[in-house]
């Protein structure tokens, strides 16, 4: 029996965990959304009934504000982001950097943003892999670059996420296949410029890892990504390439048919693929993350919107005592009539 | 603890695991329990720890040994539940009561070669061959065990650590610093233990760093710029007595039980040169394998007496 590198790509924890449909995904993620709804209510339910605010709370439960799914993929995707620069700054391999980001996005198919907030999960996903990764970096160093956390706020969440991993932590990423096609691409083309390659495939690695930030990799193996992104810089390149390698260059009439579909069925992932990295690669604002982040703050702390809405009124009351005149927006308004 | 298995006896304690003996209880299996300290590092979960279970999980193979669960027990602890292996090949080479036969050495290595084939076509450098790391079945068969220094092949340009690999069976490159270095280094390892098999005492037993560098020399020669174009620039190359290659009939002298296409593979696997090291699949194939005698069933292998 011959193995090929599909059987072997096959066996590993990344296809068999790892791997979805668009629709699995999306299962999941409503899931994870719907648990952390629930763990919320839990923690509202859990409030002493005897503290006004409580009272309050309950009284306007109505208005309590949920992370809405749409939300909880856009901040993830902010602390990918912020991933990426805490990365850099540690001088990170592309490898280290990618798992970190891989991990969080993996972390937020089985739980919500409401059971933990990204900004730490991310940290703790970013030490993780750079030990995974062979970049090993001390948690005091690690700490004392980062403000406001401690080793020990890091650590606490270290076997969560090896858990939620199901404890298979290799990462494949396009990096590697990319510069595989680097490489066969000046051995099957040999009279190619090779400046011309030289600056697709550096243009090829920024859109890898533009890809990071999309669904692909849960959809799509890194070489079929890898040839994305290549093709997005240099269309005629691999299409070139790929004819050649399919033995479709000759346009004779014996070409063979099963070559032509199979041409045919990679140019369409190609073209998906393409079309996700151009347009689905999330970077939400701060000011999105920090809206998003105010929700999430209520939803781990409910008591924290007793207060507020105690402390509203308080401001209304003041208000109404100070002078007549009706100053409140429609929260406000909401509230008073109740 | 999980209701899946138990844990019945203490067998062994490492710097990061303790290694227990016990049972899965559905299926009365024997089963060893690695469980891994944690807590006790400041830097959270041990990076050997980290890696054992990142390799195994991706290796599912005869001759590697399997992962068959990881879980978490009340404590938080990282328990890693591994097939049971009762012995090593370290303890059939030193148990002079045991007589091994040419047939039986071929086993031994054509089984090692076999999972380490698995392991390099995934891409994983295993980096701590020895033949107490290699584990027997009950049944006889050779399991490569312990990944806790393994590692993903990396991109050409990543540096690696030379520090790796128990002296013994360090290969000339990883002897002389090299950052930067192959599959090749495992090969090197296996070469050193098939020799060891065919003396029955360790082939290269340096007595430190600086001693393995003479030891290794002297048996197999010095490596130079005419061998090896470019070695002379690898760090630790510097100051070295100029030892010539072995000639054929020293290595008879050597292993004078040993056929001549067993020296070809041997010699094959202790290249200088990394680059002119055989690779797993050539080794494989490699006619020491089909000549006569047919490797011994891995039953019918000597056992720990």
């Amino acid at each position: 029996m011959v193995v090929s590198n599909d059987d072997l790509f096959r066996r590993s924890t990344q296809y068999r965990f790892w791997s979805f449909t668009h629709s699995q995904l999306e299962e999941l993620r409503i899931v994870a959304n719907k648990k952390g709804i629930q763990k919320t209510e839990e923690r509202i339910n859990e409030l002493d009934d005897s503290l006004p605010e409580v009272k309050l709370m309950r009284e306007n439960q109505d208005q309590f504000q949920f992370v809405h799914l749409d939300e909880e993929k856009r901040l993830i995707s902010y602390y990918a982001r912020r991933c990426k620069e805490l990365a850099a700054f540690f001088h990170l391999s592309a490898q280290v950097r990618s798992t970190a980001i891989m991990y969080l996005y993996k972390f937020y198919l089985y739980h919500s943003v409401m059971e933990y907030h990204p900004g730490n999960i991310m940290l703790t996903c970013l030490f993780l892999s750079a030990k995974v990764e062979n970049h090993f970096i001390g948690i005091n160093t690690f700490c004392k670059n980062i403000p406001k956390t401690t080793p020990e706020a890091i650590l606490k969440n270290e076997y969560l996420i090896l858990e939620t991993m199901k404890f298979s932590l290799q990462c494949h990423h396009p990096f590697q296949p990319l510069y595989g096609f680097f490489l066969d691409i000046q051995q099957t083309l040999p009279k190619l410029d090779f400046n011309r390659l030289g600056k697709n495939y550096d243009g090829a690695r920024e859109l890898v890892n533009e890809s990071l930030f999309t669904d692909l990799p849960f959809l799509y193996t890194p070489p079929q990504i890898a040839l994305a992104c290549l093709w997005l810089c240099d269309d005629v390149l691999v299409e070139k390439y790929l004819s050649k390698k399919f033995g479709l260059v000759k346009k004779s009439e014996q070409e063979d048919e099963d070559a032509i579909q199979h041409y045919n069925k990679l140019m369409v992932i190609i073209r998906h693929c393409a079309d996700v990295v151009r347009k689905e690669a999330l970077d939400p604002s701060q000011d999105e993350s920090k809206t998003i982040s105010a929700k999430i703050k209520l939803c781990l702390e409910p008591i924290r919107f007793g207060r507020k809405l105690m402390k509203q009124n308080g401001e209304q009351a003041a208000k109404r005592s100070g002078s007549i005149t009706e100053g409140g927006d429609e929260k406000r308004v909401k509230l008073e009539t109740e | 603890m999980s209701t899946a298995y138990t844990k019945e006896k203490k067998v062994g304690e490492g710097t990061y695991a303790v290694v227990y003996l016990g049972k899965q209880i559905a299926t009365g299996r024997d089963i060893a329990i690695k469980e891994i300290k944690t807590g006790t590092f400041k830097d959270g979960l041990d990076m050997s720890a980290i890696r054992e279970m990142k390799y195994l999980q991706e290796l599912k193979h005869q001759n590697i040994i399997e992962l068959v669960d990881v879980f978490a027990d009340k404590e938080k602890n990282l328990n890693l539940i591994l097939e049971f292996l009762p012995s090593d090949l370290e303890m059939i080479i030193n148990d002079k009561k045991l007589m091994i036969v040419p047939a039986d050495i071929k086993s031994w290595m054509l089984m090692t070669l076999r999972g380490l084939h698995h392991c390099h076509r995934n891409g994983i450098l295993h980096r701590d061959l020895k033949p107490n790391n290699l584990l027997i079945s009950p049944e006889g068969c050779v399991k490569i065990a312990d990944f806790g220094l393994a590692r993903s092949l990396g991109m050409p340009n990543e540096k690696l650590t030379s520090n790796v690999v128990t002296r013994w069976y360090r290969g000339p490159e990883l002897l002389f610093g090299a950052q930067h270095y192959s599959p090749a280094v495992d090969i090197w390892a296996v070469g050193i233990i098939f020799a060891e098999l065919m003396l029955r005492t360790p082939y290269l037993p340096g007595k430190d760093d600086a001693d393995q560098l003479v030891v290794t020399f002297q048996a197999l020669g010095t490596p130079t710029e005419e061998n090896w174009p470019g070695v002379s620039h690898l760090p630790n190359y510097n100051n070295l007595t100029v030892y010539p290659e072995p000639s054929r009939q020293e290595l008879r002298n050597r292993f004078p039980a040993a056929t001549e296409s067993a020296l070809d593979l041997m010699c094959g696997m202790l290249a200088l040169n990394p680059n002119n090291r055989l690779n797993t699949e050539a080794c494989l194939l490699h006619g020491y394998f089909t000549e006569s005698p047919e490797p011994t069933e891995p039953e019918h292998l000597p056992k720990k007496s």
